[in-house]
């Protein structure tokens, strides 16, 4: 026994260390090539009750049984990127080349085939393209189709698949206004595109998809969905905002991952009509330890005064761990690295690009366009300055013989100051030891430049801890960089 | 020289890895973190197999209510069919696996189970349910049952079977507590309406056919405890064909979460033995229960009165047909003509698919209604936490405890004391 718990010790012990990934001397992959052509997949069903046991019941408790720690994103390339994918497909974020870019199918054309399903519309265009008509719901006006109309065009800038949502005139489709929804104004959203294959596991991959090959709980596009459900005040992801659709000529196509529903953004969701059924308990609000110890007698009341009745509703505040009202995997499994990613691309989008996004909404009050211009750029700054925060947000620009390039995010989005910030640099081993004595730099014009000694190494990760205020950021950022000749090439990127 | 980065790019190869990483990073306490987890494995994997296995395919056909109300017969899933692994374990019998294959499609629902946990303990059931919604929502539904379980336990009549005279124990018996072990098949045809949003009227008829044995393997048989003959149905073909009348009205918006509403159920039926068995009796009975919001909704509290009784129209009636008390969440353990259960339970929120409840029982028998008294009464009580969607419980998990011991209660979609009212007798 004695000798069994020596031997646990010196494991654990021998553990303790860190040591830095190895990357490959390949170049960095650009595209996944998860388009080959395939067999149109079955339908995956989605039975409420199963979902509903998996998600508050099986997944906490296997959870909690599971010691490991989350790995990283597993769809990224060597450079900390998501490469092209039939997830992520970024557009060019120029506003005019965007907007033609976005259109890839267009606006429902020529007269249309209607068809009602269940209280929902779809229009066949003379093109054979199938459209879901949208209204407003007659006491929330300009709310679903607004949210519709902005979260699309938000949600594509990101560079996530989402169907394109277009104003639609009744007249101009051949249509009595009476035909479709009650609502005075209509949105057509693009679907169903292809063959709808059902709700997107939240877990594994397709078992009938040969390209899905990577588990969906570590996909960083699936993690970093959290942020975006923060920005766009969506309260729920999973079943109902994420599904595939087979998009191609039977064998001829592959299978795309959407993200949809978006007419519940900007806080619509939260809203009466558009809100599914409650649970008898309706939200609950207050901590569930203190309910449960108070027998649910000193729980807080629902947050008084009537909800504003409009995308007022959508706040400049937002809390950066925005909870969700079903428990999603991907989102649970969030590291900073990913959080990071989704903040750096959602900074990215141009202010003028959100200003011509928000007014396809064609609010009547512009006060009302003004807010949620103002709540979308606050939001994005407080959820930026969050994730940021939670690692070194540098990123490397060049390789300059054996001088490292590197700028800071935060610097440049204007979310940190210059004389606040310092880094820490150290040159590590493949191994993780220390190659050469840590250095502190401070950045130039938002730029920070590296000289990498020359060290009897073949393998050199810079470590790079942004310190700020004092305090340093509980993440570097690490680049893993190669002799070549006298020069030095970069394998890999880590935040 | 400057070397732009993102001029070197490629195209991942097929099934290649996009990441570019030849070994992953390891970072302090990954060791120990593996080795929690190999030990974990055991824990983790059961509760893996229990999730997969249990009610929770059950949860999806066999709903509390009869027939399903307008608005979800307006949403039905589209076609699916489904096979899931069971596996259960009761105590007194043993670990039981098998599969369960459900399938739906608009107005549709039927599913098929069997499972295994021995020679003498197996399971088949098949269920088949036709809805209407218009012009009012009616549901037509048949089953038939074939199970086998080695031993079950019997004491005798009466809310203290060691005095009740009618129990005649042979001298020297080796116990006050025997067991048998059954052999059941059983058909049931029923039809359901829904007249209004809260009511629902079902009428159904089933024939049980029921073979008593001594269990394989133990001492306490029914012949070994008690006085040959003095047992109704004991060693026997039990057969009863059994038609029954309910109605239920059920003012709760859901019966998932804790909501408040009023509940009344009642039923009549007559039963008879078919072929050899020469029975004839009544059975009646019914529960009624308030759910009363405590200052916030999603706190309710919930008194609960349950009667059951039998009259015999031509005797005897053979003890298996004698009312149990399923709603007693201690040991179910009592017979007699007439059965009580009376509860209170409190259930609130503590998230919003999350509820607590506390409850505790009182149960009684007798055999008339003019003997129920409250001397002796049974009781339990216990704690426990309930989780449900919008529309459906979808698990529980509960302890109770009382003067004959504690018991976990544990089940993952609808319990099986659900469904009509003939499941439960």
């Amino acid at each position: 026994m004695g000798r069994w718990l020596t031997g646990l010790f010196v494991l654990v012990v021998a553990g303790c260390g860190y040591r830095p990934a190895r990357f490959h001397d390949a170049p960095p992959v650009t595209d996944a090539r998860d388009d080959r052509p395939i067999a149109i997949p079955r339908k995956t069903a989605f039975v409420e009750a199963f979902y509903m046991s998996d998600v508050f019941l099986r997944r906490p408790v296997v959870d909690a049984l599971d010691a490991e720690r989350f790995p990283y994103a597993r769809d990224v390339n060597a450079l900390d990127e998501v490469p092209r994918s039939s997830w992520y497909s970024p557009l060019a974020l120029e506003p005019g080349v965007f907007e033609q870019q976005y259109a890839s199918d267009g606006p429902p054309r020529g007269r249309v085939r209607l068809e009602a399903r269940g209280g929902s519309f779809v229009v066949t265009d003379a093109r054979g393209k199938a459209y879901r008509l949208i209204g407003d719901h007659a006491s929330l006006p300009e709310v679903d189709t607004a949210a519709a109309l902005i979260a699309s065009r938000l949600v594509r800038a990101l560079g996530y698949l989402t169907p394109e949502t277009w104003w639609v005139e009744p007249a101009a489709l051949g249509l009595p206004r009476s035909a479709g929804p009650k609502s005075d104004r209509w949105v057509a959203v693009r679907w169903p595109v292809g063959v709808p294959l059902g709700p997107t596991d939240m877990t594994y991959p397709r078992d009938d998809d040969p390209n899905d090959r990577v588990p969906h709980r570590d996909r960083r596009t699936l993690r970093a969905l959290g942020v975006l459900a923060a920005w766009l005040d969506l309260r729920e992801l999973g079943p109902s905002r994420l599904v595939d659709a087979y998009d191609g000529l039977p064998g001829r196509g592959h299978v795309k991952h959407f993200v949809v529903g978006l007419h519940d953004a900007l806080g619509a969701g939260s809203l009466g009509p558009s809100t599914p059924r409650r649970s008898a308990a309706g939200p609950v609000e207050g901590d569930a330890l203190a309910n449960l110890v108070t027998l649910g007698l000193a729980r807080p009341r629902p947050s008084g005064g009537e909800p504003a009745q409009s995308l007022r509703v959508f706040r400049a505040q937002v809390d950066a761990r925005h909870r969700l009202a079903h428990p999603y995997e991907p989102v649970d499994r969030l590291l900073p690295s990913d959080g990071y990613w989704l903040a750096k691309r959602m900074i990215r989008i141009p202010p003028k690009l959100i200003e011509r996004i928000v007014r396809e909404a064609r609010f009547t009050d512009p006060g009302l366009e003004h807010h949620v211009l103002h709540a979308l750029d606050a939001r994005r700054r407080t959820l930026a300055s969050y994730w940021f925060a939670r690692v070194t947000p540098c990123e490397v620009d060049s390789l300059s013989g054996r001088t490292l390039v590197s700028s800071d995010v935060a610097l440049k989005a204007g979310l940190e100051s210059p004389t606040d910030t310092r880094y820490r640099v150290a040159f590590l081993g493949e191994d993780g030891k220390e190659l050469a004595p840590p250095r502190t730099l401070q950045p130039a014009e938002g730029e920070l430049e590296v000289p990498v000694p020359e060290l009897d190494r073949d393998y050199v990760v810079v470590q790079l801890t942004a310190i700020r205020r004092g305090a340093p950021a509980p993440r570097a950022m690490e680049a893993h960089l190669k002799a070549d000749g006298p020069n030095l090439k970069l394998l890999g990127v880590r935040h | 020289m400057v070397a732009l980065l993102g001029a070197r790019s490629a195209a991942a190869e097929p099934d290649a890895d996009v990441t570019g990483v030849a070994r992953d990073e390891s970072e302090p306490g990954d060791p120990a973190r593996r080795f929690a987890n190999v030990l974990l494995y055991v824990p983790r994997a059961t509760t893996e197999i229990v999730f997969i296995t249990t009610g929770t395919a059950a949860g999806l056909i066999e709903e509390e209510q009869v027939v399903p109300r307008i608005d979800d017969m307006l949403n039905p899933d589209e076609g699916e069919v489904r096979i899931f692994p069971t596996a259960f374990m009761e105590t007194g019998s043993s670990f039981n696996v098998g599969a369960r294959v459900i399938g739906r499609a608009d107005g549709v629902a039927t599913t098929a189970r069997v499972g295994y946990g021995g020679a003498h303990d197996q399971v088949a059931e098949s269920r088949l349910r036709l809805g209407f919604r218009a012009p009012l929502p009616v549901a037509l539904s048949l089953e038939a049952l074939h199970d086998e379980r080695s031993s079950i336990g019997y004491l005798g009549l009466g809310q203290e079977p060691e005095r009740d005279s009618r129990n005649r124990f042979r001298p020297g018996a080796p116990s006050r507590s025997a067991s048998y072990r059954e052999l059941r098949e059983r058909f049931i045809f029923g039809a359901g309406l829904r007249p209004a949003a809260d009511t629902e009227l079902f009428a159904s008829s089933s024939l049980t056919r029921r073979h008593l044995f001594d269990p394989p393997s133990a001492a306490d048989t029914l012949s070994e405890v008690f006085e040959p003959g003095s047992v109704p149905g004991s060693s026997a073909l039990v057969q009863t064909a059994y038609s029954e009348l309910a109605l239920r009205v059920d003012t709760r918006e859901t019966r998932a979460g804790p909501a408040p509403g009023f509940l009344f159920e009642g039923y009549a039926g007559r039963g008879a033995g078919v072929g050899a068995s020469s029975h004839e009796f009544v059975r009646a009975g019914g529960r009624v229960a308030g759910f009363f919001q405590l200052l916030h909704p999603g706190n309710v509290l919930s008194p609960k009165l349950v009667l059951d009784g039998l009259e015999t129209l031509e005797g005897p009636i053979p003890f298996v047909e004698l009312p149990r008390q399923p709603d007693f969440r201690g040991f179910d353990t009592r017979r007699d003509y007439v059965s009580a259960v009376a509860s209170l339970d409190y259930r609130w929120a503590i998230a919003r698919y999350v509820a607590a409840r506390a409850f505790a029982d009182v149960a009684t028998v007798a055999p008339r209604v003019d003997a129920l008294s409250l001397d002796a009464l049974r009781y339990d009580a216990g704690f426990g936490f309930d989780l449900y969607s919008r529309t459906a419980p979808l698990g529980s998990v509960a302890v109770s405890g009382g003067p004959d011991g504690a018991k976990l209660i544990l089940y993952f979609g609808v319990s099986s004391s659900f469904g009509d009212r003939q499941h439960r007798s």
